[in-house]
Parts: structure tokens; C-alpha cells; sequence
């Protein structure tokens, strides 16, 4: 017999790769963009400017979305034994697009931060509702709730856009997502929430693969599966509303970088998760690098780049399935 | 193991099982018969606690092994990942040693620990279960249903592994095939309507007039060389 490889890690190559990958990936975007900027003959003072103001702090926030998005992806996909789950399946999209619409449609002078501020309020409040109303009935009880609330809270998002609509443009750019930023603060802000929802998902992603055996299994084991689920899905969440808030409705980060990485290395969590993060952060930044540069000046919603180049890519990935 | 007046009861108060008392010995082979909702799986779940007991006890000081009914079977892990699963539960993840026990484990259910569970037979899945529970070291092994959907001689030969591998641990375990679950076990229990209707040795408890009772009027009790061998027949006459 073969020696068996370390269970349930990342071989350190692969990890080498991947680290190398990100970073090839950063230094690219970085280089990229409207102005021309070259460094090998050093960067003036605008150049600078450019690039600590405007594009670093755009491709930060694009690294932490798109690796944010990617492992709560893993985290559902998990907890709920479906490879065809993501983020926002109990209803964080439709809570966070409700509390913009609220915020676009009802105060349209109020702060900046006022709609960033609604809709993360959105997403966890449609999430909580969903998790207490559907919890008794389990991970079953937990999607139809909600499905269900999602498209109550949708509804009531028409109802306010068609009584609206001269707000409907604005909320619908804010729906497709985009990382435009305006320095370091969204980055920043985003970063509180994530570093201790994400470490947290990243900390239990072996936790992650006892999800493999069925709730009984767990039991006998002395884990009591849905407090797990719950903590799990708690993280994933407050993570997605973080991002969500700061970028919009990303799409098909979160369904799509998971399974994808399943793909490449296997059902394990514990190098699903890793895989995921490095995987989401390349997918998301590559894509607002295109977004923002291939009709320059124009500039494309990243969320549709992410679902033009998503959409084929989960199609084709479940036919190889 | 033992439980006292053990109760499970639906969400909506309705009961499913019990009162049942129960004692398992160390190193005792015990299989629980009884027709389908007759509630054996939910005997199983509670003595694994697995599901919340509304009264009684369940006493055991020792842990547990499930392997449940239909286990999932997850793709892209290996059988050394898949035999590890639950032994390594804590947040540190498993040590040296559990991955050398894994190893043997799986050996000892002659499996190869880097071929991808998804790829096994439904056979060799069930060994992997096996080896799974024997990776986890508990003293009472709980396997409900072990042997469905396999085919008479991967049935015999999952049993014959559980048998040679189980050392002085208990093992409770479901059955639905008659001919295989009279071969294995010390002694026998047999459910209906959440509740134990007979008990014994398999010469006290494999008669015509239990099993009819227990599954219906079909079953029948035939003699080979000695040894009753319980079956089902068809009507003599059609319609």
C-alpha cells in the first residue's frame, strides 16, 4: 500500500501556488488601469497618488469581497450538505437590497453610510428571521424559510421601487454590484467585520468536514450539529453582510469559487476553505481589473462581469460534474 | 450500556417509542429485529443519543459508535480522511497516532487508505464505515442496518468483518434480512410499535409464531441441518 498523503490538508505546494498566484494577480491589477503607469522607472508623486488613493484600496476591498464571499460559500455549502448552496440563500441578498431600496427611496439625502448601514442591517435581520423561524424544522426548515422570506422581502422591495421609479436606476446599479471606493474607509470598514467572521470559518474548516456524516453520526459524537450549523451559518453571514453592504450583490462568487476549488482538490473543508479565499480574492479582483478597464473610461458593474464569466463557468463545471 | 424506561416522543407528543429498558453487556451481540416503523432505528438514536429521550434514562459511561442506516458518502475525500472523520473532532484536528490507527483500521478492513471513498462499492463503503468506527475506539459499536443493499455474500462477509474486528466491544445492530441477522448475534430483540415484544437467544426468538407476530403472517421457520432458518413466503394460491 501507498503511503497515505496528510489527511485533510493542503499539500505545501499547492499552497505556495496559490499565495504566488494572489499576489501575481494584485501586482497586475495594480498595473493596470486608465493611467499608464509603469514602475520600473519609479512612480511620481500623481502616480502615487493614483495608485495608494485609487487602486490599491479597490483591489483590497475586491481581495477581501471576493475571498469573503467564496469561503461563507464553503460555510453554507457545508452545514447545509449542498454543493449548490451560497451566501445568500437564507435571505441576506434580499434583506440587503431591501434596506438599500429603503434608504434610496426614502432618504435619499441621508449620509453616505446610510445605505451601506441598511443593508448590512438587511441582510442579518432576513437571515435571523429565517434562522428563528425555520430552525425546528431543520436544515430543510431553514431553506424553505428562507425562500420565503426572501421573496416576502423582495415583494415589498418592488412594491417601494414601482411607487418610486425615478429611483429605480440608482438601486439597481447599487443591486449589481461595484467596487468603486473612495479611498481607504470601505476597505477598512469591511475588514472589522470580516477578519473575525472569516477567521472564524477559516478556524473550524475541519469542523467543517465532520458535515460529512449525517446529524445522528454527529450526536453520537457529542456534537450537537445544529449549534454548529448555526455558528457556522451566524459567521458566513455576518461576513456576506459586510461585503454586501460595501460592494452590492455580488453574484455567483459564492456559489461557483467553492465548488470549484471541490473540484480541484477534493471534498475535504480543510482545503476547500483555504482554496476558496485565495480562489474568490483572484476570481473578484480579475474581474473589476477587466470591469474597469476594458471600455475605459467606461467602466462595466463587476457584477455583471462575475456573472457573464460565472454563469457559462457553473454550467460548465456541472455538466463535468 | 442500559437504559430505564426510555421514551421518545414526536414533536407533536404523539409516542414512537418506549417505555423500553434494556441492558448490554460488554463484549454481547445484540440484534433488533422488527418490521419497517416498528421503531428500531429510533432505538439505535437513542441509545446513541441522537435523539432527545422525553423520559427515562440512558446510562453508559463509555462512548459510542453510529453508523447509520444510509451514511452519506462524500466525494473527494479519501478513505483515510473518511475513516478519521468524528476522531478528529476537536479544533487541533487528529494527532499522529489516530492517523496510524486509521491506518490500521483500514487495513484490517483490507481498504486502501488514499482511494476516494466515492469511488468504493457499496461493499467496501460499509467496510470504510466500519473502519471508521473502529478508528474512533468506542466500546459499544451501534450499526443500524449495515448490511442493506448488499448482495448475500458482501452481506455475510460485512458481518463476518464486524465480527472479527469488534473485539470485546458490544455491538447493537438493525437487521432486516432474517437469514443473515440469525447468524449473528448473542441475543435478539424484536420491536413493534416502539416497543420490545420478545427477547431472547435466536432459538427462543426465531419461531413462526414470534415473527408472524412481529412481521405478519408470511413468515415461516424452516429447519436446515439443526439450525431454524427464518423466511417469507408467497400466498399458495394467487390473488
Amino acid at each position: 500500500m501507498r503511503a497515505a498523503l496528510p489527511p485533510f490538508r493542503l499539500n505545501r505546494r499547492h499552497g505556495v501556488l496559490w499565495a504566488g498566484a494572489v499576489a501575481t494577480t494584485v501586482v497586475v491589477a495594480i498595473g493596470l488601469g486608465a493611467a499608464d503607469i509603469t514602475f520600473l522607472d519609479g512612480l511620481d508623486a500623481a502616480e502615487w497618488s493614483i495608485v495608494s488613493q485609487w487602486r490599491a484600496p479597490r483591489i483590497v476591498l475586491g481581495l477581501v469581497a471576493g475571498a469573503s464571499l467564496a469561503v461563507a460559500g464553503a460555510g453554507y455549502q457545508a452545514v447545509f450538505r449542498n454543493p449548490l448552496a451560497d451566501p445568500y440563500l437564507l435571505g441576506a441578498a434580499a434583506g440587503a437590497g431591501l434596506g438599500a431600496t429603503i434608504i434610496f427611496v426614502l432618504a435619499p439625502d441621508a449620509t453616505p453610510w446610510a445605505v451601506p448601514g441598511f443593508a448590512f442591517a438587511g441582510a442579518i435581520l432576513a437571515v435571523a428571521i429565517a434562522a428563528v423561524v425555520g430552525q425546528r424544522r431543520g436544515t430543510l426548515g431553514l431553506i424553505l424559510a428562507g425562500i420565503a422570506i426572501s421573496a416576502f422581502i423582495s415583494a415589498l422591495q418592488t412594491f417601494l421601487l414601482v411607487t418610486n421609479s425615478p429611483r429605480i436606476a440608482e438601486v439597481y446599479s447599487w443591486l449589481i454590484g461595484r467596487l468603486s471606493t473612495a479611498g481607504w474607509v470601505e476597505p477598512l470598514t469591511v475588514l472589522v467585520y470580516v477578519v473575525p467572521a472569516v477567521g472564524l470559518l477559516v478556524a473550524m474548516r475541519r469542523r467543517l468536514d465532520l458535515f460529512h456524516l449525517d446529524d445522528a453520526e454527529l450526536h453520537s459524537l457529542g456534537i450537537d450539529p445544529d449549534r454548529t450549523r448555526l455558528l457556522v451559518l451566524g459567521a458566513a453571514t455576518l461576513a456576506t453582510a459586510a461585503v454586501v453592504a460595501a460592494v452590492g450583490l455580488i453574484a455567483f462568487v459564492g456559489l461557483i469559487i467553492p465548488h470549484a476549488s471541490r473540484r480541484l482538490v477534493g471534498g475535504s473543508y480543510g482545503r476547500i476553505v483555504p482554496i476558496s479565499a485565495a480562489m474568490g480574492a483572484i476570481f473578484l479582483v480579475a474581474a473589476d481589473t477587466f470591469a474597469r478597464t476594458a471600455f475605459a473610461p467606461a467602466e462595466l458593474p463587476v457584477g455583471v462581469v462575475t456573472a457573464l464569466a460565472g454563469a457559462p463557468a457553473f454550467i460548465y463545471l456541472l455538466n463535468k460534474t | 450500556m442500559k437504559t430505564t424506561d426510555v421514551v421518545v416522543e414526536a414533536p407533536n407528543g404523539r409516542r414512537i417509542l418506549g417505555p423500553i429498558s434494556v441492558h448490554v453487556a460488554a463484549g454481547e451481540w445484540v440484534t433488533i429485529l422488527g418490521r419497517n416503523g416498528a421503531g428500531k432505528t429510533t432505538l439505535c438514536n437513542a441509545l446513541a443519543g441522537a435523539v432527545r429521550v422525553s423520559s427515562g434514562i440512558v446510562e453508559c459511561d463509555e462512548r459510542i459508535g453510529l453508523l447509520s442506516q444510509s451514511p452519506r458518502r462524500p466525494y473527494g475525500l479519501t478513505a483515510l480522511e473518511y475513516a478519521l472523520l468524528g476522531s478528529a473532532a476537536s479544533w487541533r484536528g487528529e494527532s499522529r497516532s489516530q492517523i496510524e490507527r486509521a491506518g490500521r483500521s483500514l487495513e484490517a478492513c483490507s481498504l486502501d487508505p488514499n482511494q476516494d471513498v466515492g469511488t468504493l462499492s457499496g461493499g467496501e463503503f460499509r467496510k470504510a464505515g466500519i473502519a471508521r468506527l473502529l478508528t474512533l475506539d468506542p466500546a459499544v459499536f451501534i450499526l443500524d442496518e449495515p448490511a442493506a443493499g448488499l448482495d448475500p455474500h458482501a452481506r455475510i462477509e460485512t458481518l463476518n468483518l464486524l465480527d472479527s474486528v469488534r473485539g470485546d466491544r458490544a455491538v447493537i445492530t438493525v437487521m432486516h434480512d432474517l437469514m443473515t441477522a440469525a447468524q449473528f448475534g448473542h441475543r435478539y430483540l424484536v420491536m413493534d410499535e416502539g416497543r420490545i415484544v420478545a427477547q431472547g437467544a435466536r432459538d427462543e426468538v426465531m419461531t413462526a409464531e414470534i415473527l408472524q407476530r412481529a412481521y405478519g403472517e408470511s413468515m415461516a421457520v424452516i429447519d436446515v441441518d439443526g439450525e431454524p432458518v427464518p423466511i417469507a413466503r408467497r400466498r399458495s394460491e394467487p390473488g
